[in-house]
């Protein structure tokens, strides 16, 4: 099936009869995004929960999901993304942070430096970017980049309902079978258990629970089999380019790491993303179809009830973007409907480029 | 004719903290067939290091899960202790228990220059060429080199060196191999004998390890120790060959004077006082009237 052109992705706030398009996500994304459960009934849930969140008027309490889609020319649900407002409303959050310790010994005129993982609770509180799929077929399209980015404009225009940290989890290296050398060589000696059974108890509260009995005390990484040290940090395969949409924005994964597959945990302030920073509020007139070669730039309809965004080729002028009539009426605009816009930060363009 | 009695005599450095008493065979000034070393208070001047071996439970109502989980903690939890250090030939068991038991003696006959604590470090397991499972499966990742280099590098004190080197929060041993964990506290088969000793002598693993090979520490409560709390000080009666031969042995220790001799010899109360042979007084340098510390030994 030829892929539709990139101006014709709509992203938007799920629905409760997205369900069958979810159900469907979350049996093929079976690696990856831990954060959607297979069941039908907690997937109802969740869009019922992200349904309440879009449309509360109440102060955030921090428990609220947010649930997006991407859906193609047809209307068609091709990628799923989402918010957590807060990191450990429910549970605590635990994640292993990168620390390096340099022990001497003056005595036998030698030092030494020491790769720990300490078990900390830093990411509570943390937004969290969640449940990002994208159907393969429409990876190579700019969907996932609408799909990702467009979130960040969401929580830049509500910012009040969100923290000012942002972070990510992503998948930690296993083989097809599910052995997880970080896994093996850390959780493994705890709880007589292969990591895919794990993963299992872990996708509802219970990963807290097995958390909790972790060691206390830091990870010295040097015990550690090569395999697992290697590991720590690594990225699963499956999710390099969500990751990659991030490491573009200005995530960076340096700290943290998952506690049990030791994935890369992507973390950054809110103000300093590349789509946030070059936010702008700008009002809309109707154009032609611009030229392709402009710059891509993402177009959102700031209404928390009903947000969605799109892309565009072209830039605001005096404050006003010009829209082709098909993004306009896939954006359900009005004359006078205000606008969010930020430039399409891809890799290796610069975040300020002017023509 | 039995073969001559074995004499520990006291040849510590002058001047020296340290007790250094030797175990000879008395008839002649033969080879050293053990010894013991006696510290009055440890890690004082330059901090020692051992590894606490403690335990975590992890425990999980919810998810059905109970383990007992091995830690090492690094810690100078023995400093101020006594220390004894013996070493001994092979198959010179009765050698290397006078040197224990001298030692114990003239602790007890000097009780207040010791501490109220009194240990003794054994030796690691080694594999046949000689390594220590400990040492390269948990201290050579922190200290990349040979123990023996470590030695060279660092003089007396090396251990020190090395454990500023170490990790300074708790280890679960599971992450250590399992030869690593089969030899914590464990000693090799030579030095089983020693062990057996000493824990015979009242002294006893008390989760503690050394940390260069994880051989176990030994430990008693100085005032506990039988042949500290069981010896006394007796006035010697005039040697009389007649009245000593043939009764018990005790282990005898020259009470006063400058050089500590002791040996284990038949002994007899008789007016509260001791009856030596003469040559056991001989060997001791004491005569009638002096006093002599005396433990009659252990019940078994």
């Amino acid at each position: 099936m030829p892929t539709p052109p990139d101006t014709d992705y709509l992203f938007r706030a799920a629905r409760p009869d997205d369900l069958d398009a979810f159900e469907r996500i979350a049996a093929v994304s079976a690696v990856g995004i831990t954060t959607l459960p297979e069941d039908r009934a907690q997937l109802a849930d969740r869009l019922a929960r992200s349904s309440a969140a879009f449309a509360s008027n109440d102060d955030a309490s921090g428990e609220e999901i947010h649930l997006f889609v991407v859906e193609d020319g047809e209307g068609r649900v091709v990628g799923t993304s989402g918010i957590a407002a807060r990191a450990g409303f429910h549970e605590r959050f635990f994640s292993y942070r990168n620390e390096m310790l340099v022990h001497t010994s003056p005595l036998l005129g030698t030092s030494n430096r020491i790769h720990t993982l300490h078990l900390c609770h830093d990411l509570t509180g943390v937004t969290l970017l969640t449940s990002f799929y994208i159907a393969p077929e429409h990876a190579g399209t700019l969907a996932p980049q609408l799909l990702s980015r467009a979130r960040l404009l969401f929580i830049a225009a509500f910012a009040e309902r969100f923290s000012d940290r942002i972070a990510a989890e992503y998948p930690g290296l296993a083989d097809d079978n599910g052995r997880c050398p970080f896994w093996d060589a850390v959780g493994r000696r705890f709880f007589d258990m292969d990591y895919p059974q794990v993963e299992r108890i872990s996708g509802g509260r219970h990963k807290a629970f097995i958390a909790e009995l972790l060691p206390q005390a830091p990870v010295y990484v040097p015990l550690l089999p090569e395999q697992a040290q290697w590991a720590i940090g690594q990225l699963h395969p499956v999710s390099e380019l969500p990751f990659a949409i991030l490491q573009d924005e200005g995530f960076e994964a340096d700290t943290y790491v998952d506690v049990f597959d030791g994935g890369p945990v992507a973390e950054a302030r809110l103000a300093a993303l590349r789509t946030v920073a070059g936010a702008r509020r700008c009002a809309w007139h109707a154009a032609d179809e611009p030229a392709a070669g402009g710059h891509w730039q993402l177009v959102a309809v700031p209404e928390r009830g009903d947000f969605r965004a799109a892309l565009v080729r072209g830039e605001p002028a005096a404050g006003t973007l010009g829209l082709p009539a098909a993004t306009a009426q896939r954006l359900r605009l009005a004359a006078d409907t205000p606008l969010h816009a930020a430039p399409l930060a891809l890799a290796g363009t610069e975040p300020e480029e002017t023509a | 004719m039995n073969p001559p009695p074995l004499l520990l005599t006291e040849a510590s450095a002058p001047g020296s903290a340290q007790v250094h008493l030797q175990v000879r065979a008395a008839s002649a000034d033969g080879p050293v067939l053990a010894e013991a070393r006696l510290a009055a208070a440890i890690g004082l001047a330059v901090p020692r290091f051992w590894f606490h071996v403690g335990c975590t439970v992890h425990a999980s109502t919810s998810l059905g899960l109970f383990q007992r989980q091995r830690t090492l903690l690094l810690g100078n939890d023995h400093t101020g202790a006594s220390e004894l250090a013996l070493q001994g030939a092979a198959g010179e068991a009765a050698a290397l228990q006078l040197a224990l038991h001298g030692a114990l003696l003239l602790l007890a006959q000097q009780r207040a220059r010791f501490a109220p604590r009194l240990l003794a470090e054994l030796p690691g397991v080694r594999d046949a060429a000689g390594r220590s499972p400990f040492w390269d499966g948990l201290v050579r990742h922190f200290h990349a080199g040979e123990p023996a280099d470590a030695a060279r590098r660092g003089g007396e004190h090396w251990r020190a060196g090395v454990a500023a080197l170490l990790p300074r929060q708790p280890v679960y041993t599971a992450f250590l191999g399992a030869e690593v964990q089969a030899a914590i506290a464990q000693v090799p088969p030579e030095a089983l004998a020693l062990r057996e000793l000493l824990e015979h002598a009242g002294l006893r693993y008390g989760h503690h390890v050394c940390i260069d090979d994880g051989g176990p520490v030994l430990e008693a409560e100085t005032d506990t120790v039988p042949a500290v709390a069981g010896s006394r000080q007796w006035l010697l009666a005039a040697p009389d060959e007649a009245a000593a031969q043939g009764t018990p042995h005790w282990l005898l220790a020259g009470a006063d004077g400058q050089a500590a001799r002791a040996l284990r010899a038949p002994a007899v109360v008789h007016a509260d006082r001791l009856v030596l042979t003469p040559a056991s007084a001989r060997l001791l340098r004491l005569a009638a009237g002096e006093r002599v510390r005396a433990w009659p030994g252990q019940a078994g």
